[in-house]
């Protein structure tokens, strides 16, 4: 799934609502009535997923907005993506 | 049908009907502080359906259908038609149903509709308004009910917040937890609401708008929902947290929780 992730565009599913306050993400998933908080780096990549953009692109975004280790921020923006795409709260595009 | 019962809470009368007595006398015996002779404002009918088809436990039900001023929702031992328009709700429903989970569900959903929200929490009222103390199972919402004394306890369980004026009131409910049946039908402005954490003496932290919003969602309940009624509750806690303070307060369960709230 990574490799699918690295190269295809991304978007939030349109069933999910979510509001940002001070720079933090609640995201309500209907289908179960769970409420996920993100962090500001999961608040940034949530916001990043508007169809436009692969992993990598989001990996290169985040890299250059949040000071973090290069194979660590790939590793742990892949996990976060996947997590999304297991909950189905965002689809691959195309 | 045969046998009702009027019920308010916050700011809504409720009347439940139904042919079978049993789920009427319940409600009457255990929420008879909440007994009214107001006009309702819902009628929710509950038809016992002796064809019930038993569902999987657990039950993961459809997302529920909002159109214009109604939804349509089902769980594992009902199913309701609310509509907020016609001011009714039809219930069909298994005849071993449970009236405390129907109650709670359909109070909580006019309570979303109209800006407020279900809290895991106790409140506290005293002569100068209102305390709301959340947080999980375990963290202590009985034991500061049990330090009420001469002060008002609205529930120690399930709050019920609901926007009057340009602020927020605290009910009570009838949902109540350890502390006993509630027994006075109160409500009052909410001073403060207070993220609660044992500990070896009093003390608390400030907290940002963001991290309080996400403290109460974790702790609101949340029924049936969609998107749009998502967005509305979103809107809902950020609207409260920048109105109401919110603070961790760390305690230990004596007295003098109360002058150190206040």
């Amino acid at each position: 799934m990574s490799a699918e992730l690295l190269l295809k565009a991304m978007r939030r599913s349109d069933d999910a609502a979510w509001r940002v306050i001070e720079g933090e993400a609640l995201v309500i998933d209907p289908k179960d009535s769970m409420i996920y908080p993100l962090n500001s780096a999961g608040t940034r990549i949530w916001e990043l997923l508007d169809g436009t953009r692969n992993g990598s692109d989001i990996i290169a975004v985040i890299g250059g907005e949040f000071d973090c280790d290069g194979k660590t921020l790939e590793r742990d923006v892949l996990s976060f993506l996947e997590e999304l795409m297991e909950k189905g709260m965002i689809t691959v595009c195309g | 049908m045969k046998h009702s019962i009027i019920l308010k809470m916050a700011d809504t009368v409720f009347r439940i009907s139904c042919d079978e007595v049993l789920p009427i006398a319940w409600l009457r015996k255990n929420y008879a502080a909440f007994l009214s002779t107001r006009r309702p404002d819902i009628d929710i009918p509950v038809v016992l359906d002796k064809k019930w088809e038993e569902r999987p436990d657990p039950f993961r039900p459809p997302p529920p259908r909002w159109r214009d001023d109604a939804v349509s929702f089902e769980t594992q031992l009902f199913d309701v038609d609310l509509d907020f328009t016609k001011r009714r709700a039809a219930v069909r429903a298994d005849p071993d149903f449970g009236p405390v989970d129907l109650v709670k569900c359909l109070y909580s959903m006019v309570l979303m509709k109209k800006g407020g929200f279900l809290l895991h929490a106790s409140a506290i009222l005293d002569k100068s308004g209102a305390y709301v103390f959340f947080g999980p199972s375990g963290s202590g919402k009985t034991t500061i009910a049990r330090l009420a004394g001469e002060r008002t306890v609205l529930t120690d369980e399930t709050a019920a917040i609901a926007v009057r004026g340009d602020s927020y009131n605290v009910y009570a409910t009838p949902f109540a937890g350890e502390y006993g049946e509630i027994r006075k039908n109160a409500d009052g402005p909410v001073k403060a609401v207070f993220l609660i954490r044992k500990g070896a003496s009093f003390c608390h932290e400030a907290i940002g708008f963001s991290d309080a919003a996400r403290q109460l969602s974790c702790n609101a309940m949340v029924p049936a929902i969609d998107r749009k009624i998502a967005d509305t509750l979103l809107g809902t806690f950020e609207r409260f947290v920048r109105k109401v303070p919110c603070r961790v307060l760390y305690f230990k369960p004596e007295e003098e929780i109360w002058d150190y709230v206040s």
